[in-house]
């Protein structure tokens, strides 16, 4: 905040832009077959592309600005549901996000359902519903109550993730083993796409989300201290905590539709940006979405390089790199 | 906004439920520019509550809580702020800020809230520590500090309000002597250089007896007694405001001490 509190975060940014950009650069070019600089620069000129150079251009390249903004999104998300839960569990899945998108998904699946909307599958179409569906309810269900506080929010989400948990069983159970294959695989996530449209689609969704989050950092860092403080300071709590809400709903169901319910980012991102660049959101929010971003590209390129030509799920990965890293950081850490 | 002698506050009818239960019932007091009151009751009596609805921290109640003659309910909550510093009860147990960050927080109603703060309103918010003696504390964690350090950074995190009014529930309450003197001394100055005008919650009666220029005793809701300081600190009046009885000590030049009695 100040010139010298500012320090330690500064050196912190300089290291994630750096980061950031190293990423962005390599990560494209390693892959199940490598391309080098020279294969890519053929886009520059007149001849017709070679088969690197649509790998790199069509395949990589989009799959990478992809993971970064999923990772970025659902970090930012999970950092603002922190503050307004003021729980240290609370992700962009805590209001049962993940159990609607995957119960939309599901649905689609055992349907068989096969039209689209331009771009988007039936079953992207279906998550994204089921995913605002899941937060408008839990709202819904909360505000119901009159009182309601941020724990009675908590605890109905967690009822209506499992609401939606029981409800894909059932589905699956009576799904033959090609439909049951398709579901399982969609829950543990993908960042497998072709071509630029579906990053579009994701970053319209996840930039009006964020930049709404973005504009509440003020109200987050009053939010974090309790509701009866941050009224007293003059924040609007139920209108900055409706329009944190919304914007979550949008940015994650875009995010979830695309890329399925990658869980850990939301979750651990936040804490590790904590860590390094302290409780401050003016700090966080930018932290966030650099770190996210980041760590969603390095698991990606793990995941489809490790045991290539497979692919592990992203999902796995998030969960089996961030666990222990996270464990390291805090037993590193003074505080 | 402030005019000369139109109150602060003007409560009236003030009546409030919660689960059926009457808190307040129909309260009515006003706080002019400058003044220092005490809020004295038995616990439970709706002090904090009352507290709570002059900066409608909580749902609106039935009657009418005037702030520089509007009502509450229609402002919106960085208007309150921008007038009135509020510091509550009890803090949060993780407040993972340092305190020159709370503090800064607490400019919320006078900046924008798009905009981080900037150096200027650092030097400020220190400028403000340093005037509750708590400059060398800037870096440290709140939620790392005793409960008396932690209270003279929420009166200077009201303070960065700029408030005309500082509200405060029991601000000396579970502190050590040392402490209570100097929050005792931080609003005195407050008080009386700066012509802020404080409402304080208390249940020292003797805090409330010397540094105040009025009392409002509130009993199951009600306001029972509202004037000088002097006419409450006797008997009956004590006695049956608190339902139990009290030894009295005149001090030197300072007034009636009131004590409750010990039992034998």
């Amino acid at each position: 905040m100040t010139s010298r509190t500012r320090k330690p975060a500064t050196r912190a940014f300089a290291l994630l832009m750096l980061l950031a950009a190293v990423v962005a650069v390599i990560a494209p070019l390693i892959g199940s077959s490598n391309v080098t600089f020279s294969d890519i620069a053929g886009v520059f000129n007149s001849e017709p592309a070679t088969a690197a150079e649509r790998i790199f251009w069509q395949v990589r390249a989009p799959r990478v600005i992809l993971s970064f903004i999923a990772g970025a999104t659902l970090a930012l998300c999970g950092l603002s549901f922190q503050a307004v839960f003021r729980n240290p569990l609370a992700s962009p899945f805590t209001l049962g996000v993940s159990g609607g998108a995957a119960f939309g998904a599901v649905l689609a699946i055992k349907l068989g359902l096969a039209f689209s909307i331009p771009g988007l599958s039936v079953t992207q179409l279906f998550a994204f519903g089921g995913a605002l569906a899941s937060i408008f309810l839990v709202y819904g269900i909360a505000r119901a109550k009159k009182g309601f506080t941020m724990a009675t929010m908590l605890l109905t989400g967690v009822a209506v993730s499992f609401f939606f948990s029981a409800l894909i069983m059932f589905i699956q159970f009576f799904a033959d083993y090609a439909h049951s294959f398709s579901m399982v695989r969609w829950m543990m996530g993908s960042l497998s796409i072709v071509g630029y449209k579906q990053v579009a689609q994701a970053a319209v969704l996840s930039s009006v989300g964020c930049a709404a989050i973005f504009l509440r950092r003020s109200e987050m860092n009053l939010l974090t201290a309790g509701d009866e403080i941050a009224r007293g300071r003059g924040v609007d709590v139920d209108r900055s905590r409706a329009s944190i809400f919304f914007a979550v709903s949008l940015a994650t169901g875009g995010v979830v539709a695309i890329c399925g319910p990658i869980g850990f980012v939301g979750l651990m991102i936040p804490h590790i940006m904590r860590l390094i660049v302290g409780p401050d959101h003016f700090d966080l929010a930018p932290a966030c979405i650099l770190g996210g971003g980041i760590f969603l590209v390095l698991c990606d390129t793990f995941a489809r390089t490790a045991i290539s030509p497979f692919e592990i799920p992203i999902g796995v990965i998030t969960a089996m790199l961030g666990g222990p890293f996270f464990i390291w950081l805090l037993f590193r850490h003074p505080n | 906004m402030p005019v000369e002698n139109c109150p602060i506050y003007s409560v009236r009818s003030l009546s409030y439920e919660i689960g059926g239960k009457r808190v307040l019932d129909s309260v009515s007091m006003d706080a002019r520019p400058g003044e220092f009151i005490a809020v004295v009751g038995p616990n439970g009596a709706g002090k904090s509550t009352l507290l709570r609805h002059l900066v409608r921290v909580i749902p609106p109640p039935k009657g009418t809580v005037l702030l520089y003659g509007k009502c509450v309910t229609t402002l919106r909550q960085r208007e309150i702020a921008a007038g009135v510093g509020y510091v509550p009860q009890s803090s949060p147990v993780y407040l993972p800020f340092t305190a020159l960050q709370f503090v800064l927080m607490g400019r919320y109603p006078r900046m924008n809230p798009l905009v981080r703060p900037d150096d200027r309103e650092a030097a400020c918010a220190l400028e403000i520590l340093d005037g509750v003696g708590m400059a060398d504390f800037a870096d440290r964690r709140v939620d790392m500090m005793s409960g008396g350090e932690r209270q003279k950074i929420f009166i200077a995190a009201a303070l960065a309000q700029e408030p005309s009014v500082l509200l405060l529930d029991e601000p000396t309450t579970y502190l050590d002597p040392k402490h209570q003197r100097d929050i005792q001394r931080i609003l005195q100055s407050l008080h009386r250089e700066r012509g802020t005008a404080v409402v304080a919650v208390t249940h020292d009666i003797n805090f409330a007896a010397r540094f105040s220029d009025r009392i409002v005793a509130i009993k199951k809701g009600a306001a029972v007694y509202d004037g000088p300081p002097d006419g409450l600190m006797r008997k009956p009046c004590l006695e049956e405001l608190f339902d139990t009885e009290f030894d009295y000590a005149r001090g030197d030049g300072e007034g009636v001490f009131a004590f409750p009695r010990r039992s034998r």
